[in-house]
């Protein structure tokens, strides 16, 4: 009976909650296949052997093969802590029936399995088709049209399994651990206690601008040498200005609203800033998370464009220099063509990282809005049957939505704005310095990103309205 | 009458097979003003409908609902809500207070919504909350106050507006007996001061509080139940008699 049981239960588990796993399968599968595409290009053998500089674009895009895992993980351990969180009720009855932590583990362990089957087959899948295409494109781009043909090859495949099995194995050893710690009967009860007020809400505030303008300033005064280091100190710096300013500013404004005469005015004002304030560390951290992954998406995005943008230029000014030189004008032309392809293959490779992380974003974004929701929903309940009218409710619901989501957009337009000398010395070492191209790049990344991210928020929104309605 | 029903009828459709599932049959009943209603019956008998009903939370599939002798069917969808608030006060099981607001905010939410200036709230509050007993508990929030405390907060927030009519459903459900009896000794003093209550419930010692008492048996009034001149303590006894009759009547029927 067992063995037929647990599977049952892991499907109808998964089917269950399946606008929560539907989302989180489609972007594991989009990350499988970036992933994909970059592991073809690392371990295609003849690519390095046709393409005149090949084995340098291979030794670039292997950087690339390296550093995402790293960003994959936490990303993957954040959602899966917040779906967890969500069937911790349904783990928690499967205890009370009677299931031991043991076929906890196996049904999560099954759940996993398959949520890992249909994130390869999509991943792996859509690269079969997408891959050739791909191929031809950089090929394209390259100046090399025709020549190498794609061939599938196992190295790739193996690369995407292995890292994706490593990255799953570690969300089932979260949910059994999860599981194994907790205590079905507190599990069941539900949670209404607001948060307890912030304490200190001035330090915290100030201490998170103070922060802020450090890593500002550090932006501002930084020069060719050391970047890298002054650029993660400003990175730690922002990610702790961001949650202190998210949380201690947040909590003080909302303080005073709440004192202000003007609140019992105004019914939507009167819901919103208390429902806000009920639960603004949880809203803050949540922000937070939302404010960085747009800063990564967005900061790589200038990055790509400044190199789009920019490559002409250092090509024609080293081509130039070069033929000036002692060295003939075809090594000249061969080294211009070199540097050109490694400009092609940067952006290209920052193109598949700004696809990922704006992946993240808005996954995170609609986990974000859905865990609001379900949180409102019990509360909008009670509004209504008190005598708020559906369309004060669509109201209320949107302008909370509105002052929630638009402060992570505000926070990663104003961190990329302070971070444009960093960008500016980045390009600075790969000779890309004309302001033209570096401030059009942070124009068009921002409205871009911006476009992206309200297009985000209005389908989100709909999954709020929806569990709250 | 303050409120007159006549021929309610609702009935849901079940989501497969789309089999007609009667949950109120033509219940047909009236409310004078300053009269103290209870209506008793089992799990399943139709207390619940008739009570989201005359909430206004529904509409019937047939029948009527007047109050003040105005039509809730002809009243449009967007300003029902306005009505609920203006005209109707309730009392839930589960107090139904919003754990994001204070007990005062709570409270005078109806007023807020309806756009009061906040002298009027005041004006309002303190001699009902005094009445009550929770004014040196307005600041704290939902969680931090007992069962009972946040019982008559919500009956705070049902009277602010001076609703024409209470409407109560188990408002002792969750409680205490001692939290109980105080909660229903508050009803009687409204009750006194003239305010009509029509209160759902399937508790005796509950319903006896009542003036009259509507039996509900699988959609139906069953039997009703004046309490005339009758004291609480006499009353009781007989409300207890004609239930059990009616209960054992059914199962011989049955």
């Amino acid at each position: 009976m067992r063995d037929r049981l647990l599977p049952r239960l892991a499907v109808r588990g998964l089917y269950g909650s399946r606008r929560l796993y539907l989302p989180f399968v489609l972007a594991t599968g989009f990350m499988a296949l970036v992933y994909f595409v970059i592991a073809s290009f690392v371990y295609n053998r003849s690519f390095g052997q046709t393409v005149p500089n090949g084995g340098n674009i291979q030794l670039l895009m292997s950087v690339g093969y390296y550093l995402m895992p790293v960003v994959l993980l936490p990303f993957l351990v954040y959602i899966y802590s917040y779906l967890l969180k969500n069937r911790s009720r349904e783990l928690a009855l499967y205890a009370i029936l009677g299931l031991g932590r043991r076929h906890i583990a196996v049904i999560l362990l099954i759940e996993n399995l398959l949520c890992f089957a249909l994130c390869l087959t999509l991943g792996i899948g859509a690269g079969l088709i997408g891959c050739p295409l791909v191929f031809r494109g950089l090929l394209l781009a390259l100046g090399q049209p025709g020549g190498l043909v794609w061939s599938v090859s196992a190295g790739a495949v193996l690369a995407v399994v292995r890292v994706f099995a490593a990255c799953f194995a570690v969300l089932v050893g979260m949910g059994v651990w999860r599981a194994a710690r907790t205590q079905p009967a507190s599990l069941l009860r539900e949670q209404t206690q607001g948060e307890k007020p912030l304490r200190g809400r001035l330090p915290i505030a100030l201490g998170g601008a103070a922060c802020l303008l450090a890593a500002y300033a550090l932006s501002a005064i930084s020069r060719d040498s050391a970047t890298l280091t002054s650029f993660m100190i400003a990175l730690v710096l922002v990610i702790l200005g961001t949650y202190g300013v998210f949380t201690g500013v947040s909590a003080e404004v909302l303080r005073c609203l709440r004192r202000s005469p003007r609140f019992y005015a105004d019914p939507s004002a009167f819901v919103v800033v208390s429902g806000l304030q009920y639960r603004m560390r949880k809203n803050a951290a949540g922000l937070t998370n939302i404010c960085l992954f747009g800063c990564a998406a967005l900061f790589t995005l200038c990055c790509s464009l400044c190199v789009l943008f920019g490559q002409d230029a250092v090509i024609a000014r080293a081509g130039q220099a070069l033929a000036e030189g002692e060295v003939g004008l075809n090594t000249a032309h061969a080294t211009a063509q070199e540097i050109a392809q490694m400009f092609t293959t940067l952006a290209f490779l920052g193109v598949f990282f700004v696809l990922v992380f704006l992946a993240c974003t808005a996954l995170v974004l609609y986990y974000r809005q859905l865990a609001e929701g379900q949180e409102d929903a019990g509360r909008f309940r009670i509004l209504r049957a008190v005598g708020l009218s559906d369309e004060l409710t669509a109201r209320t619901a949107r302008q909370q939505l509105r002052v929630v989501f638009l402060l992570p957009l505000a926070g990663t337009l104003l961190h990329i704005a302070f971070a444009s000398p960093f960008l500016a010395a980045f390009m600075g070492i790969i000779s890309i310095d004309t302001p033209l191209v570096l401030f059009g790049s942070i124009a068009l990344a921002m409205a871009t990103f911006s476009v992206f991210y309200l297009l985000c928020y209005q389908v989100t929104v709909r999954a709020y309205l929806r569990s709250i309605a | 009458m303050l409120l007159t029903v006549e021929g309610l009828t609702r009935e849901y459709v079940t989501r497969f097979g789309g089999r007609r599932v009667p949950a109120l049959r033509g219940v047909s009943f009236g409310v004078k003003e300053g009269e103290f209603v209870a209506v008793m019956g089992e799990s399943g008998s139709g207390k619940t409908t008739l009570l989201t009903l005359l909430a206004a939370l529904d509409r019937p599939t047939d029948g009527r609902i007047l109050l003040n002798g105005q039509d809730m069917a002809a009243i449009p969808g967007r300003a029902l809500a306005a009505f609920r608030r203006d005209r109707l006060g309730f009392i839930f099981q589960d107090c139904n207070l919003l754990d994001t607001l204070s007990l005062r905010e709570n409270i005078v939410f109806p007023l807020v919504l309806a756009g009061r200036p906040r002298t009027e709230m005041e004006a309002r509050l303190l001699p009902l909350t005094g009445r009550l007993g929770i004014t040196p508990l307005l600041e704290k929030f939902p969680y931090e106050v007992s069962g009972g405390e946040r019982q008559r907060a919500a009956a705070a927030r049902a009277l602010i507006t001076g609703p024409a009519l209470l409407l109560a459903d188990e408002p002792t459900g969750a409680l205490d007996s001692g939290s109980a009896a105080q909660l229903l000794g508050m009803l009687d003093e409204c009750n006194a001061d003239g305010q009509t209550i029509v209160m759902v419930t399937h508790s005796l010692d509950a319903a006896s509080h009542a003036s009259r008492v509507l039996l509900l048996r699988d959609g139906l009034i069953a039997d009703e139940i004046s309490r005339g001149g009758l004291s609480r303590a006499d009353f009781y006894p007989r409300l207890a008699a004609r239930m059990t009759a009616l209960q054992q009547g059914g199962a011989r029927l049955a």
